[in-house]
């Protein structure tokens, strides 16, 4: 019990799976809100749309692992990557294009 | 985390740069040496026929009859031409059964030149980011994984400065951490915008198709080709109909060509569906003041009639400045003085990470030797940090060297060139770990100083293109490798005679018993006539 309470689930190692995993799905939903947001809202054409997504993911992502790196505390990184993620879940539904999948 | 926002930065910038920087010094190494990928080709073809000013037009036609004459049932087939720093005329193929051939002309009888078997420049260029040995998807996780810490090791590397101005002119020299700390700074500060450039630019080279094809996939679905399509300025491609039709000589459609571009810019020539009633013929450019893609005119390969030219639909601005990051990632428009600095900044970047390997484990062994013990981790890092920094030198002196020596007929050449390769770096790697610090780094910088030294030499004995031939004729393809192959010579034996020095003044400095005592020798000694 104490391996894994020390071990696997102490700050830091909670910190690095919720920056390089939560951080990766957060980036990939942001970015493919954003695409969506561009090509719906404005007379963006589609490609522009997701090429903005495309080139804008990195940057989002690094500033979410910097984010959660320098959060006060792992309960606030945790519920801050939740929220963010079921927020953009539900931009996405609203703005999906029809018959994608 | 615990501290403040600085102190969690510097944290998060160690790690990071730690754990996946000898991956990151092979990048940065390998890319360096592609900017110069086919000038290294060029060296390591010792046998190849320059083009010397042949016509453009001509050398199309001689690729043409060669493949009318000599290969069967060709399906389809592309002519890459000697024009810019490109030094082959190359021509290529795969026949209706599948099977594909290569064979290198001769520019100006248009016969094939038996060149030596070599994985060449292009080789090196492609370890950048497929490495060697492995599944392409595996590499190219591995290599996008080590550029998003990269990513993060730049951006926190930034929040952590107080004063990244001043950096730029800050050298304390024989300060031991603080001297490593400066020199790290000035190869992170000064090339900022290109390692800033060079990160981001290669992220997004491996974001569709590695890292974030949920982006792509968010829009398409699994409809990936209607994304290309609307991106690509390009012509789609055609089916071939199934109904065979006479080809229409090249020459027709190369008058057309040179009307519209003039042909000397003219890189490569494809034809698709060959013999087919669908067959078609693709001209493109590079121009090298331009940070285009490449430009294309396709035309039908049966009546000769224009069919697509890739100017005429300009790309959107999100498409646009994709284009251009990737363009500038690659340099393929940079001229011989751009070149030049792409590769230094290269060289900068991959000093950046190696002085930043260096200063995590000086800081460390500072506090070993305090507590007079070292952990297991900071033994492993030291003996890490040789092999790689100084050892992948090592290896790639040992790759061309492997190009000299193995045999001309000898069975899978290139493979053996790249087995010296990696063998020669798996022993640079093994040797440190069975040595003390400073004795590995001294004695591998001697070896990578007569790795680099000596090849001039080596490629005397072995080939006609000496160093005194090639600047004789004015070959500053050969001759600039050659060259810098003895700078880098001289600068690591410059390196080894600095730490020997180095050692044998420590060693006055070590004989001391009390740290008062030494302080007090090195300026008796210095003051000594």
């Amino acid at each position: 019990m104490r391996f894994f309470s020390e071990r696997f689930f102490n700050p830091v190692s909670s910190r690095i799976a919720a920056g390089v995993v939560g951080g990766f799905l957060l980036a990939n939903l942001l970015s493919i809100l954003l695409s969506y947001v561009v090509y719906s809202l404005s007379p963006v054409a589609k490609v522009d749309g997701v090429n903005v997504g495309i080139l804008s993911s990195f940057l989002i992502y690094a500033v979410i692992i910097i984010w959660v790196f320098s959060a006060r505390s792992v309960r606030q990184v945790w519920l801050g990557l939740l929220t963010a993620a079921s927020l953009s879940a539900v931009g996405i539904t609203l703005l999906m294009p029809e018959n994608l999948l | 985390m615990n501290g403040t926002f600085r102190q969690s930065m510097n944290w998060l910038h160690t790690w990071s740069g730690l754990l996946v920087g000898s991956l990151l010094y092979f990048m940065f190494v390998t890319g360096s040496l592609g900017y110069f990928d086919t000038e290294i080709d060029r060296w390591m073809q010792p046998e190849v026929v320059l083009a010397d000013g042949a016509e453009v037009s001509n050398m199309v036609l001689l690729a043409e009859q060669y493949i009318t004459q000599q290969v069967a049932n060709v399906e389809s087939w592309r002519v890459a031409l000697p024009v810019g720093r490109e030094p082959l005329l190359t021509v290529s193929w795969r026949d209706t059964q599948g099977v594909s051939g290569e064979t290198i002309l001769n520019p100006h009888t248009g016969l094939p030149v038996a060149v030596r078997k070599t994985g060449g420049g292009q080789l090196l260029y492609m370890m950048h980011w497929q490495l060697h040995y492995l599944p392409n998807q595996v590499a190219r996780w591995l290599t996008s994984i080590a550029a998003m810490f990269m990513l993060i090791a730049l951006i926190t590397g930034i929040v952590v400065h107080k004063k990244i101005f001043k950096d730029i002119f800050t050298f304390r020299p024989n300060k031991k951490q603080r001297s490593w700390l400066d020199v790290h700074n000035i190869f992170s500060v000064l090339p900022l915008p290109f390692h800033l450039m060079i990160t981001y630019s290669g992220l997004l080279f491996l974001a569709g198709s590695t890292m974030m094809p949920a982006i792509i996939t968010g829009s398409y679905g699994t409809d990936w080709q209607s994304y290309f399509d609307e991106r690509s300025t390009r012509f789609a491609i055609v089916e071939p109909a199934g109904k065979s039709a006479a080809p229409l000589p090249l020459v027709t459609v190369i008058n057309d060509v040179e009307q519209r571009w003039g042909i000397e810019n003219v890189g490569r020539v494809i034809v698709r569906n060959n013999g087919d009633r669908n067959a078609r013929v693709s001209f493109s450019r590079f121009l090298s003041d331009d940070l285009k893609a490449r430009e294309t005119l396709t035309y039908d390969g049966i009546s000769g009639e224009l069919l697509h030219d890739s100017t005429a639909k300009k790309p959107s601005l999100a498409t646009q400045t994709s284009t251009v990051l990737l363009a500038l990632h690659e340099g393929l428009f940079a001229s011989w003085p751009l070149r030049w600095l792409y590769f230094l900044s290269g060289i900068l970047g991959a000093g950046m990470i190696a002085t930043g390997l260096i200063l995590w484990a000086v800081k460390r062994r500072a506090k070993a030797e305090r507590l007079g013990k070292a952990h297991r981790g900071l033994v492993f890092v030291e003996g890490l940090n040789a092999g790689t920094v100084i050892g992948l030198p090592i290896a790639i002196a040992v790759y061309f060297w492997a190009n000299r020596l193995l045999a001309i007929n000898v069975a899978d050449r290139e493979e053996k060139e790249v087995a010296a390769l990696f063998i020669a770096w798996a022993i640079t790697l093994i040797y440190p770990m069975f040595r003390p610090v400073k004795g590995a780094w001294r004695e591998l910088l001697w070896l990578a100083a007569a790795a680099y030294g000596l090849l001039p030499i080596v490629n005397a004995l072995t080939t006609e293109h000496h160093l005194a031939n090639s600047l004789a004729q004015g070959d500053w393809v050969m001759a600039g490798f050659d060259l810098t192959a003895l700078a880098f010579g001289a600068t690591a034996l410059r390196a080894a005679c600095y730490l020997r020095a180095r050692e044998s003044r420590g060693l006055v400095k070590s004989s001391g018993k009390s740290k008062v005592e030494t302080l007090v020798a090195v300026p008796i000694k210095a003051t000594a006539p």
